[in-house]
């Protein structure tokens, strides 16, 4: 039962800022050799495009993986202004 | 699964669930469920820093107060109790109109009159412990291994302990030093 991480974030309900509650410095990234961002966030809000590190705030599920284990430290997270972002209806 | 570990093995956070859906046990119990929402979250372990200062206090997941002993994940309870620790710190600050990190400190001695303070020291040596990558394919493997042998019908059989000796060569001084580890820690 493979279920895609597009239909997986289709089930979760978010209220969207203007205003991105990630900010990536992606000087940085350009010199980063192993990307795990790529691997670790769960929601997969990062990718790369023409080997450009690019990310999205929309569909951010917030466990802050990637505060805590970009190995650069590249990536400013903080949770959404209040009424925004994810809405977990079950925990 | 430990973030660092996430990163060592390469494994993709979104296939964990995955795959564990289609181990043939789960997949027999799950068969015909339908999944209604999907989240996730960090599980702040063994991060502990200071539980208070001048004028804050720090409770639950954000202090660290959580406890993995290889069977449960704990963390609820000690939000809980935390949180009525802080109240109860509060209040005796208000009474003194005092909320220096000294007063504060009333905090510390109430986590530890209670359970969460005392466990979290029960428990301190657990999260290194359960780092240990054998526990999570050397083990497994063993204990897989050793089965086959007891039950494959493949000539003769020998006595119980020297089958677990056989399979076990070459491994048996890590395998004391796990357990050793392994008592103290859980």
């Amino acid at each position: 039962m493979k279920i895609s991480i597009e239909e997986r974030l289709g089930l979760v309900s978010f209220e969207v800022d203007q205003e991105g509650h990630i900010k990536v410095d992606t000087t940085l990234c350009s010199q980063c050799e192993d990307k795990s961002c790529l691997n670790f966030c769960p929601a997969k809000r990062f990718t790369l495009e023409n080997g450009e590190l690019k990310h999205d705030y929309e569909g951010c599920l917030e466990c802050g993986s990637c505060k805590l284990a970009c190995s650069k430290g590249a990536v400013d997270f903080n949770y959404p202004k209040g009424g925004y972002g994810v809405y977990y209806r079950y925990g | 699964m430990y973030i660092d570990q996430l990163i060592e093995t390469k494994l993709e956070a979104t296939e964990i669930m995955g795959e564990f859906n289609e181990n043939p046990i789960v997949a027999q119990l799950i068969q015909g469920g339908k999944l209604v929402e999907y989240s996730a979250h960090v599980i702040p372990e063994a991060s502990r820093t200071e539980l208070f200062t001048h004028g804050l206090l720090v409770v639950g997941d954000a202090a660290g107060l959580v406890i993995n002993n290889g069977i449960t994940l704990r963390g609820m309870d000690m939000a809980i109790a935390s949180g009525v620790a802080a109240a109860e710190t509060v209040k005796y600050a208000m009474e003194k109109i005092d909320f220096s990190k000294k007063s504060l400190s009333h905090y510390e001695t109430l986590l530890k009159q209670d359970f969460v303070l005392r466990d979290m020291n029960t428990f301190k040596r657990s999260p290194q412990f359960l780092k240990n990558a054998r526990l999570y394919s050397f083990y497994p493997d063993l204990a897989c291994g050793l089965f086959h042998r007891l039950n494959a019908v493949k000539g003769p059989k020998k006595r119980v302990i020297n089958e677990i000796l056989e399979e076990t060569r070459g491994h048996k001084a890590s395998m004391i030093l796990d357990m050793i580890r392994g008592l103290r820690a859980l």
